[in-house]
């Protein structure tokens, strides 16, 4: 598959770029999580399965991709992946644009892809990744309780501690008490769960780490090499007791005002939309980086609205990119829960 | 210094583990971007290498035989910031 770029919605393309297998290490772990992770077969290696991509058209455009396997039992798998799965290799080339000069930093382009050949699927080489270790819960016995947060409709299900919750929160918005503002922030712990009667798996939240000596400013967070050694210690301490203790995701917040001025409405509309709480572009290359191929990752951004109330978003993999979405509230585990 | 050098090298979160074999001549930057292919880790990041015994980030420019010695565990580390 190729990714094509233009400066105009119609306009000539100006580079093009074909589709590495790296560039599909997110998509392929989402297959291999949704296909097999979650269907009972949580102790297969991502290398078990024979992956294949087909690219998806409607009257000759490229819409997407799917990938495909055939499970053991002989039926074929596959899970659809739109346009924007391939964004980030749209901005790698956009960024190469930028950097020859052949485009303004920070002007608009836009994407397409192609494929060459038929609409067969495409055999992938093999990867190698182990199965996640997991802890095995009943699923129900954690929804009887559960307290849903925000749409969780077909997606997998996060389950989210409430003093987890709240620690993300204050750690987030630490920095708002500094003069200027700035970003603040931690790693979401937790476990993978696999249920013994569903086959489901899910993620658990049940703590946040701060990231401290970070280098936090009004507009960014800089994990140090003192952060990282912190968080590792801590996590292999946490490790050696619980083995299935995993970093799972980020919590940052963006504790600064969203620009420009309120809008025409704000003294009339039920809910203000303009807020700073969503992943931004530096959020979501970062994530790529930190928790490439984990298809269970999770954000939470913490931010202000144009009423200078807090707000705050959630956000999970979801057809190789992060999209918002809920979760479900929780009470801390027992230590007999599994 | 030896020619070639064995490494550990894990991601940051400790999901991916790779043993490597590097020359020693190879600056730190160059070591760091060839671990994150075998990866498959994105290529429009910018890597580092930290020492796991010391934490400290390796020097990208310096020969990473003058920085490590045979079987050191390095964590790659993205130098990225969120934003």
């Amino acid at each position: 598959m190729i990714v094509e770029l233009r400066l105009e919605p119609k306009g000539p393309i100006v580079a093009r770029e074909a589709v590495a297998p790296a560039d599909l290490a997110d998509a392929r772990a989402e297959a291999w999580w949704n296909n097999y992770l979650r269907r009972g077969c949580a102790d297969t290696p991502l290398g078990d399965i024979d992956l294949a991509l087909r690219p998806l058209f409607r009257e000759d455009k490229c819409l997407g991709f799917s990938l495909e396997s055939r499970t053991p039992a002989g039926d074929t798998v596959r899970t659809v992946f739109p346009r924007t799965a391939l964004e980030h290799v749209a901005a790698r080339t956009a960024g190469e644009l930028m950097r020859s000069g052949l485009l303004k930093t920070g002007a608009l382009y836009y994407y397409t892809l192609s494929a060459e050949g038929d609409e067969d699927a495409e055999p992938l080489p093999p990867a190698e990744q182990s199965p996640p270790r997991h802890r095995s819960l009943v699923m129900s016995d954690l929804m009887d309780r559960a307290v849903p947060v925000g749409d969780t409709t077909g997606l997998h299900p996060v389950f989210y501690t409430r003093p987890a919750l709240a620690q993300a929160e204050r750690i987030a918005r630490r920095g708002v008490t500094a003069t200027p503002p700035v970003e603040t922030g931690g790693v979401l712990v937790g476990a993978l769960g696999a249920c013994p009667e569903s086959g489901e798996m899910f993620v658990v939240i049940e703590d946040v780490l701060e990231a401290t000596d970070a280098e936090g400013k009004t507009f960014s967070l800089n994990y140090s090499s003192r952060t990282w050694a912190r968080l590792d210690a801590v996590m292999k301490a946490r490790q050696h007791r619980h083995p299935a203790q995993r970093i799972l995701g980020q919590t940052h917040g963006h504790n600064f005002m969203p620009a420009g001025e309120p809008c025409a409405e704000c003294a009339t509309a039920r809910v203000c939309g303009k807020s700073t709480a969503f992943l931004s572009a530096d959020d979501v290359l970062w994530c790529r980086a930190v928790f490439n191929a984990q298809p269970w990752q999770a954000s939470h951004v913490f931010g202000l609205n144009a009423r200078k109330e807090n707000v705050d978003a959630f956000y999970g993999q979801l057809g190789g990119g992060l999209v918002r979405r809920g979760f479900h509230l929780i009470d801390p585990l027992e230590a007999d829960d599994g | 210094m030896p020619d070639t050098l064995t490494l550990e090298a894990t991601n940051v979160t400790g999901t991916q583990e790779v043993p490597v074999k590097v020359q020693s001549k190879l600056p730190a930057s160059a070591v760091a971007r060839t671990i994150a292919s075998r990866m498959s880790m994105p290529d429009n990041v910018p890597w580092a290498l930290r020492d796991d015994s010391s934490s400290a980030y390796l020097e990208d420019d310096k020969p990473i035989g003058d920085q490590v010695v045979p079987g050191t565990r390095v964590t790659l580390t993205p130098k990225t910031h969120l934003g």
